[in-house]
């Protein structure tokens, strides 16, 4: 089920990944091409490109977490024996989850209910600026999320798929 | 001392130690630290600055760039590149170790890169070395430092990420400030592989391997087969210069002709693979962004509680010399490069020194370099060093062997950051000369 779960939002989260991408640079080349040639920029080229790159950089954090690929500082925790690496590790999900869940999560949700209700808009776009902030709780809750999927399967002794490596040698 | 900065070194150290994310030890140790201070609204206003941190286009050449070099990497460019700086380099006496260091400066420029860098041209060279009877340790060694002049040759994407902590200063300016640092620390660790390989006698006189992976196509064909890939990084420096593009639309070219080159003419990289490099990119960013974005919170705070002012006011205190206060700033950059990535300590420590530099008399696109000069080391430095971890795992070496092996490359890349920080014309002279800075 668990597994079910993470490969699906996987899937998901790298299909949304390649068509931000893909968007993104269409719409900067668009930039370029209506200003060269057609002599005036469109306007909202510049809007959308912002607007994509928080998601893409939100969405491209949750995926880096997921393939436990953020960067860290292993110094003092390659000594450890496996029983402490196994605690520190836990210690570490755990403090990802911490802030996932309460300043990006909770933080950002409220971030966005307060925008939402300003009626700030993205002037090109016509949209609530709220719907930019919405890249940080989705990213947020997604990290958490899986943040305490792997605290539980460490604790039930199952290691974390993505660190089996580690804890097994 | 400031009680919220003590909050904030000890969280930051402590959590750092265990292997936690940094991104997250950042994001938590500005939390707490806001929290102790009695900050309103920490939550709020953390996942605020997190996202308008990221609000600005400068930062969007970042994805393009790594997308650009994924699809550049994923071909076979290491192979056309070793071929070209062979028909250059490879008649010289130690010419393979020669023409592993011109590959790195340009595989590194072109892919962004300096790990990639050590994986794919190390991946060729290292074993090529090894059979020509170099030192194995000394190649690994050669490979880690030299892939780092990658990151001052440009484009750049830590440059990008200095640029915008620096507030948004310009990027092209940047760019060509470091190309002859870039090319200074190359032709320093080129200086290094002559001298060892006079001592130990590799490569001969001529050096036949090199000169016969030259021969096997003429020196024309070699340069035509490379310029496409060279072209990219023509293509970008050009387009900003002569003000057709701003860097950030220059990156978006760069991808598209990225594209074009590794599915539409190579062929290298095959549609179906296409799905898999752009998850890479994704992912890459992910991990540089989250960075920035905690960065850019951090550094709120930093300036609200006046602490690059304290560390300004304290080092100016201890010395009026400019030249101690640099060096003194260039060795905490040592120790902090030497276990901590590029990225994140520019997002940290550019806030903090950057006022002291500028409060010298110190052109801040000059201190970017110094900064990017000094962290390079600290890639090829235990305890924390990408390229000699990367260049351990390739080339199958240990840590310790490497280190040794690397003691005349430090001292090169010593050189270069003294030269470098003192002769400050190296990093401002192309850039005036093109009219990009006063």
């Amino acid at each position: 089920m668990w597994s079910k779960i993470k490969s699906f939002t996987v899937f998901f989260l790298g299909w949304l990944a390649i068509i931000v991408l893909l968007v993104l640079v269409l719409d900067v080349l668009w930039g370029v091409y209506t200003r060269k040639v057609m002599g005036d920029q469109a306007r909202w080229t510049e809007e959308l490109a912002r607007f994509l790159l928080v998601w893409i950089s939100f969405l491209g954090t949750a995926i880096a977490y997921l393939d436990d690929k953020h960067l860290g500082v292993d110094i003092l925790v390659s000594h450890f024996d496996k029983a402490a690496k196994r605690v520190s590790r836990v210690f570490t999900h755990v403090l990802v989850l911490a802030f996932s869940l309460a300043v990006m999560g909770i933080g950002g949700t409220r971030l966005c209910i307060d925008r939402f209700d300003s009626g700030q808009l993205l002037p090109s776009l016509d949209i609530s600026k709220g719907w930019f902030y919405l890249s940080v709780p989705v990213s947020g809750y997604l990290i958490a999320f899986f943040a305490l999927g792997n605290v539980i399967s460490l604790i039930m002794g199952k290691g974390v798929s993505s660190d089996s490596e580690e804890v097994s040698s | 001392m400031n009680e919220g900065l003590a909050i904030l070194l000890l969280v930051f150290g402590s959590l750092l130690l265990l292997d936690a994310p940094i991104a997250f030890v950042i994001g938590i140790a500005t939390a707490v630290a806001a929290w102790a201070l009695g900050y309103s609204d920490v939550l709020i206003s953390l996942s605020r600055d997190m996202g308008s941190g990221l609000d600005n286009f400068a930062l969007l050449a970042i994805p393009f760039f790594i997308l650009a070099g994924d699809l550049m990497g994923a071909g076979g460019l290491a192979g056309r590149i070793i071929d070209f700086a062979a028909s250059i380099l490879g008649r010289f006496k130690g010419g393979l170790a020669l023409v592993n260091t011109l590959t790195c400066m340009l595989f590194g420029s072109i892919s962004g890169s300096a790990a990639a860098a050590v994986s794919s041209v190390g991946g060729t060279m290292i074993p090529e070395m090894n059979r020509k009877g170099y030192d194995k340790d000394f190649n690994i060694a050669l490979t880690a430092c030299a892939a780092t002049t990658g990151l001052l040759i440009p484009p750049s994407n830590v440059m990008i990420v200095y640029a915008v902590v620096a507030s948004n200063m310009s990027i092209s300016a940047l760019f060509l400030a470091g190309v002859i640092p870039g090319m200074l620390v190359g032709l320093l660790l080129m200086a290094v592989c002559i001298i060892v390989s006079r001592r130990k006698g590799y490569g001969g006189v001529v050096d036949e391997d090199a000169a016969e992976i030259a021969s096997r196509r003429s020196f024309l064909v070699n340069t035509w087969r490379a310029t496409p890939s060279l072209l990219l990084v023509v293509f970008v420096l050009g387009g900003i210069l002569s003000g057709w593009f701003t860097p950030t639309e220059a990156s978006a070219v760069a991808v598209l002709w990225a594209f074009l080159l590794a599915v539409v003419i190579y062929r290298e990289v095959p549609w179906k693979s296409l799905p898999k490099v752009a998850i890479g990119s994704a992912r890459t960013t992910g991990i540089v962004m989250i960075l920035v974005a905690v960065g850019s919170a951090l550094s709120r705070l930093l300036t609200i509680e006046q602490i690059p002012q304290m560390v300004s006011d304290g080092l100016l205190g201890m010395s009026s010399n400019p030249i101690m206060i640099l060096l003194t700033i260039n060795v905490i950059l040592l120790v902090v490069g030497t276990f901590m990535d590029m990225t994140p300590a520019v997002l940290v420590f550019t806030p903090i020194f950057l006022p002291v530099a500028v409060g010298l008399g110190m052109d801040p696109i000059h201190f970017g370099i110094v900064m990017i000069t000094n962290l390079s080391i600290g890639l090829c430095t235990p305890p924390v060093g990408t390229c000699l971890f990367l260049g351990c795992s390739v080339g199958k070496s240990n840590i310790a062997k490497v280190s040794i092996a690397m003691l005349p490359f430090y001292a090169a890349m010593f050189v270069g950051l003294a030269a470098i920080t003192y002769w400050e014309d190296l990093a401002l002279w192309l850039p005036r000369l093109l009219g990009e800075l006063d």
